[in-house]
């Protein structure tokens, strides 16, 4: 014991200092997300967004860009129209005998963006977007690519922002299988495969179908294809199987985006809000 | 003081190159870590303090610029930077940087970051385990390998870095 607290003393300074820096950590690590540290937050998007720009200027040839850019984004529209309208026929299917269903609205608004950098390597994967608040970019904004959805925006800086991808921990969004409307949320526990949990080993989910974006979604707009289910286990302990997702994005490959200026149903939201209050 | 100056500058190049360039040679997923090399030669270089005062400063850094999860990288490397200092000492400066011990080093140390890095996520078993257990051994055996680079540079110059 008194050797312990001899060594203790004879390098007070190192525990002071070791002592001193944890707890800073510490409290960064609980205050990180408040608006204290937005501004901070906004340089370093800055900065880091101006960084992986000057890296990426060799394979910026902007004619073609431009041009690829006007093409994807005329292939998103009539994609984002082709999935509409295969969610509209299966909605007549189910819903054809209720009356006054509620017209959904296609028209949402698109932000186009370069990918100017990338890390696909941590468990906090992210992409660094060329279009900030200068562009209407706004926190929570989905991100979508001609394949399907990419992720959501985390951070604004006035020209760059970040979006967190799929392959993010903390990535959660209401999906459903389109085939069988099964619901569920989905994440990433790392790997190759997103997954699908809170779904019942009872659901019809097979190998193959496809993943879309929910109605249950405050953030992203329904009927977006998220990827398609690569494996299933039955076996596992519990009452929900797990469900393994291919997604629809190639994030090795992804150059150019879409944030979608989406606002979700703030009534809606105010009501949830509610009902979790109480 | 112009010595820690330097330090930063040089610190800040490592950041840049982990920034922009240490994704572009990762396997699996798996990408080392340079700024733990870093700290871990500032500490056995400098003593214990300079080694938990530099994991601070470049995992508060890394926060800012790589991961934007604020405290996350301070935490593991302030702890690293701390635990490498445990090594330093002053005769054997030489022996520790220029040898494979500073490799040994390095993997332990950048074992403790990664541990500390998920020790939420191993707490709370919100992420697979094994993918955990990947990443950290991983990531250690991946930048331990990197570390060899510096260890015989350093070997081949002889006299460069120990003035």
């Amino acid at each position: 014991m008194f050797k312990i607290l001899s060594q203790i003393s004879q390098h007070l300074r190192e525990y002071l200092t070791f002592s001193a820096l944890v707890l800073v950590s510490l409290i960064l690590l609980s205050v990180g997300n408040s608006s204290k540290s937005h501004l901070v937050a906004q340089i370093a998007v800055e900065v880091v967004g101006v960084t992986k720009s000057i890296t990426n200027i060799f394979s910026n040839f902007y004619d073609i860009q431009d041009e690829n850019r006007k093409l994807r984004k005329t292939n998103i529209l009539l994609l984002s129209e082709l999935s509409q309208l295969r969610e509209e026929k299966l909605e007549n299917i189910r819903l054809r005998r209720l009356l006054g269903f509620k017209e959904k609205t296609n028209n949402y608004e698109f932000i186009p963006a370069d990918v100017v950098g990338k890390t696909l390597v941590s468990p906090y994967n992210y992409i660094i977007l060329n279009a900030g608040s200068n562009e209407g970019v706004e926190v929570n904004m989905p991100v979508i690519s001609e394949s399907g959805v990419v992720g959501k925006i985390m951070k604004v800086g006035k020209n760059y922002s970040v979006a967190m991808i799929l392959y993010h921990k903390d990535f959660r969004a209401s999906v459903k299988i389109q085939r069988t409307r099964v619901d569920g949320i989905l994440g990433w526990e790392g790997g190759e495969f997103l997954s699908v949990f809170n779904v019942s080993k009872t659901m019809d989910v097979e190998v193959g179908d496809v993943v879309i974006t929910s109605e249950y979604s405050t953030i992203f707009p329904p009927g977006f294809e998220i990827g398609v289910v690569a494996e299933i286990d039955n076996s596992v302990a519990g009452l929900f199987k797990v469900i393994k997702v291919k997604p629809a994005v190639d994030f090795t490959k992804i150059e150019e985006v879409f944030i979608i200026k989406y606002k979700s149903d703030l009534e809606r939201e105010k009501i949830e809000q509610d009902l979790l209050e109480k | 003081m112009m010595i820690y100056v330097r330090y930063f500058f040089v610190g800040l190049a490592i950041l840049f190159i982990q920034i922009t360039m240490v994704p572009l040679i990762s396997i699996e997923k798996i990408a080392p870590d340079l700024v733990i090399i870093f700290v871990v030669y500032m500490a056995l270089r400098n003593g214990q303090i300079v080694g938990t005062v530099a994991g601070f400063i470049s995992g508060l850094l890394m926060d800012l610029t790589v991961d934007f999860v604020p405290g996350l990288s301070a935490l593991s490397k302030t702890v690293s930077g701390f635990i490498s200092g445990y090594f330093y000492s002053e005769a054997k400066i030489e022996a520790n940087i220029g040898t494979l011990r500073f490799f040994g080093i390095v993997i332990l140390c950048s074992a403790v970051d990664n541990l500390v890095y998920f020790l939420l996520d191993i707490l709370g078993s919100n992420f697979d385990g094994v993918e955990v257990l990947r990443l950290i051994v991983g990531r250690s055996v991946y930048t331990g390998i990197i570390s060899l680079i510096p260890v015989f540079t350093l070997s081949r110059k002889k006299g460069f870095g120990y003035e």
